[in-house]
């Protein structure tokens, strides 16, 4: 009896150690398929140009060639990473702040005329941005701003958007009343309340938004694309489309361009797996609120 | 509107905004309130009420930023219809975005739903799978342009290297006019991880207990999915479908490689716009957005409407 009864355990536990392989496999299989673009990004990147362009082409490198990485990697990118840092940590510094400051507003202090505010707020969310972009793209252009950083920067120091706000806003409301009436009682002034208290209590959501603001910025091509025309202004983005993809750009060996994806791909990377639980949690939450 | 926000709005918010009525009024303070929101309250004047106006504004003249604008009357948004090449590019944009619209909404909508299904067994490691199948959406945009027009070039591409050696035909990607957009629309598949993620969030906010008494009572998987899984995730499918709309709309298509694409074959509404801008058409490209404006409006006010199916709960 024991015996058949171990036997049957036995051929359970290999049936479901099978199951669990085939799923395991299954996942990896897709997962592969999904990285694909990345694995073709990173080993082309350290192929030889020969490798490359042979028909019918390499899937991995014969030879390690890391030359693509020296020649991407000149004084033309660093310039345009430079214009790239400058304004995403303008963007990444500034809107957090300006949006909490506004949220905080919405969400803790009583107003006449806050509800309209905020009703006008979420319509806006609506506007498609191509409808604003020309009377924009106007209005920096008699500025004298266009060719330049700043149409890329301004709008950082005014709360950067009304999403943003909205979804700061929500997370505000859920932090209770009492700490900030007792520190009231302290005799702290709005100021003091919104830095010393709420911004400490609103961390999550700011850090949040700073990560998302890094990542939105540092990919944005759409804006430096219609503001830039000039070299010197360049961001990572489009000096990498002028360079290597715009019609009439060089023909420059993959290689070459695959290591410039990489390093570009670097500070993402970076950023991602710092705040990857961050990320991860502020999707998995932000689909519930609409 | 990629937004990955956390929010934590519950009975506490709620709470607090019934207790916040009962607090005692006191001289007036509203200026504090208005200086909290005066930046942004001044940025969406700026940045968007000003723009929207002038934008009607230009649509109604022509205009080309260096000299003032001239020529008023309706005569932009007549000769979108009625000039030859106008409104051939205005009717290929528009089915091209609906093309783009349609399978965003059916198939970027399905398959990532069946995906999350796939991503959301009981496996030890889950959560790594989940991030590898999401980390394709974190390419930043040029990157992914520099990797897809290579490995989509014609002639020494991967992908035509790998059909071929699998004895299939050469396929043209992007340089053929009929083959541009749907490879455009395959490439997006691998954007799919964004998508996931939310229908995951939604399945686990899905109760357990539902679960268990429908295995009580003897429901299988299939029965299961259509009962439970599907009713309880409507909020997130209503979000994904007012999304999809307001973002496919806005689709501007892989410009980064191909440009409008081979023959206007990837020319979509925003794409027209922008390139009417850099053509310095300013008054038609204004015209035009405020079509796509409308019809964003319009589409998005019918849905919101006919939103009677979505459950958000017993509670409310």
């Amino acid at each position: 009896m024991d015996a058949v009864n171990l036997r049957r355990r036995k051929m359970r536990k290999i049936r479901r150690g099978a199951v669990t392989v085939f799923r395991h496999f299954m996942l990896w299989f897709f997962a592969i398929i999904f990285l694909l673009p990345i694995i073709v990004l990173l080993t082309r990147s350290i192929m030889s140009p020969q490798d490359i362009y042979q028909v019918p082409t390499l899937l991995f490198p014969k030879h390690l060639d890391f030359s693509g990485y020296a020649e991407a990697f000149d004084a033309e990118l660093l310039h345009y990473l430079g214009n790239t840092a400058i304004v995403v940590s303008v963007n990444t510094v500034f809107i957090p702040l300006s949006c909490l400051m506004c949220a905080y507003g919405f969400a803790k202090v009583q107003f006449r005329g806050r509800e309209v505010c905020f009703s006008i707020l979420l319509m806006t969310i609506m506007i498609p941005s191509i409808s604003m972009q020309i009377p924009l793209y106007v209005m920096y252009y008699h500025l004298g701003l266009t060719d330049s950083l700043w149409p890329l920067m301004i709008g950082a120091f005014f709360g950067g958007g009304a999403m943003q706000i909205f979804f700061m806003r929500q997370y505000l409301k859920g932090i209770p009343n009492s700490i900030m009436e007792a520190a009231k009682i302290d005799g702290a002034n709005s100021a003091v309340i919104m830095f010393r208290i709420m911004l400490p209590l609103a961390k999550p959501v700011v850090v949040l938004t700073a990560v998302n603001v890094f990542i939105g910025q540092y990919n944005d091509y759409g804006t430096s694309l219609i503001y830039i025309w000039n070299e010197k202004y360049y961001t990572l983005a489009v000096g990498l489309y002028y360079k290597y993809l715009a019609p009439g750009a060089q023909n420059i060996d993959a290689n070459i361009q695959y290591a410039a994806g990489v390093l570009v791909m670097l500070p993402l990377v970076a950023i991602f797996a710092v705040f990857q639980k961050q990320l991860i949690n502020g999707i998995v939450t932000s689909g519930m609120k609409m | 509107m990629n937004i990955r926000t956390s929010v934590k709005l519950d009975d506490a918010g709620e709470a607090a905004a019934v207790a916040e009525k009962k607090l005692p009024k006191k001289k007036n303070r509203d200026w504090v309130g208005w200086v909290l929101i005066a930046p942004c309250m001044l940025g969406i004047l700026i940045f968007n009420v000003f723009p929207m106006g002038m934008s009607l504004f230009y649509s109604f003249t022509t205009y080309d930023v260096i000299s003032p604008p001239r020529n008023f009357g309706v005569h932009n948004y007549v000769n979108v219809f009625t000039n030859v090449i106008l409104r051939e590019k205005f009717f290929k944009s528009l089915w091209h975005t609906g093309v783009y619209l349609v399978y965003c909404i059916a198939i970027g909508g399905v398959l990532s739903y069946v995906l999350a299904l796939f991503l959301n067994q009981k496996v030890k490691g889950m959560s790594m799978y989940r991030v590898l199948y999401y980390l394709p959406v974190l390419l930043p945009p040029v990157c992914s342009a520099i990797v897809w027009a290579d490995i989509t070039d014609p002639l020494y591409g991967l992908a035509n290297s790998l059909l071929m050696r699998m004895g299939l035909e050469a396929y043209p990607f992007y340089s053929d006019p009929n083959t541009a957009l749907p490879t455009m629309l395959i490439l997006g598949l691998w954007g799919l991880g964004s998508g996931m993620m939310l229908w995951i969030a939604q399945f686990q906010n899905i109760p357990e207990a539902l679960y268990e008494a429908a295995d009580i009572e003897g429901a299988n998987a299939i029965v299961k999915c259509f009962r439970i899984t599907i009713p309880m995730s409507t909020p997130t499918i209503f979000y994904c479908l007012i999304n999809s709309i307001i973002q496919g709309l806005q689709v501007f298509g892989p410009y980064l490689i191909t440009g409008a694409g081979p023959d206007d074959s990837l020319l979509f509404f925003t794409t027209n716009i922008y390139i009417n801008h850099r053509d310095f058409n300013m008054g038609l490209a204004c015209a035009l957005s405020w079509m796509l404006f409308v019809v964003i409006a319009v589409i998005t006010m019918i849905v919101y409407k006919r939103s009677k199916w979505v459950f958000y709960g017993e509670d409310i």
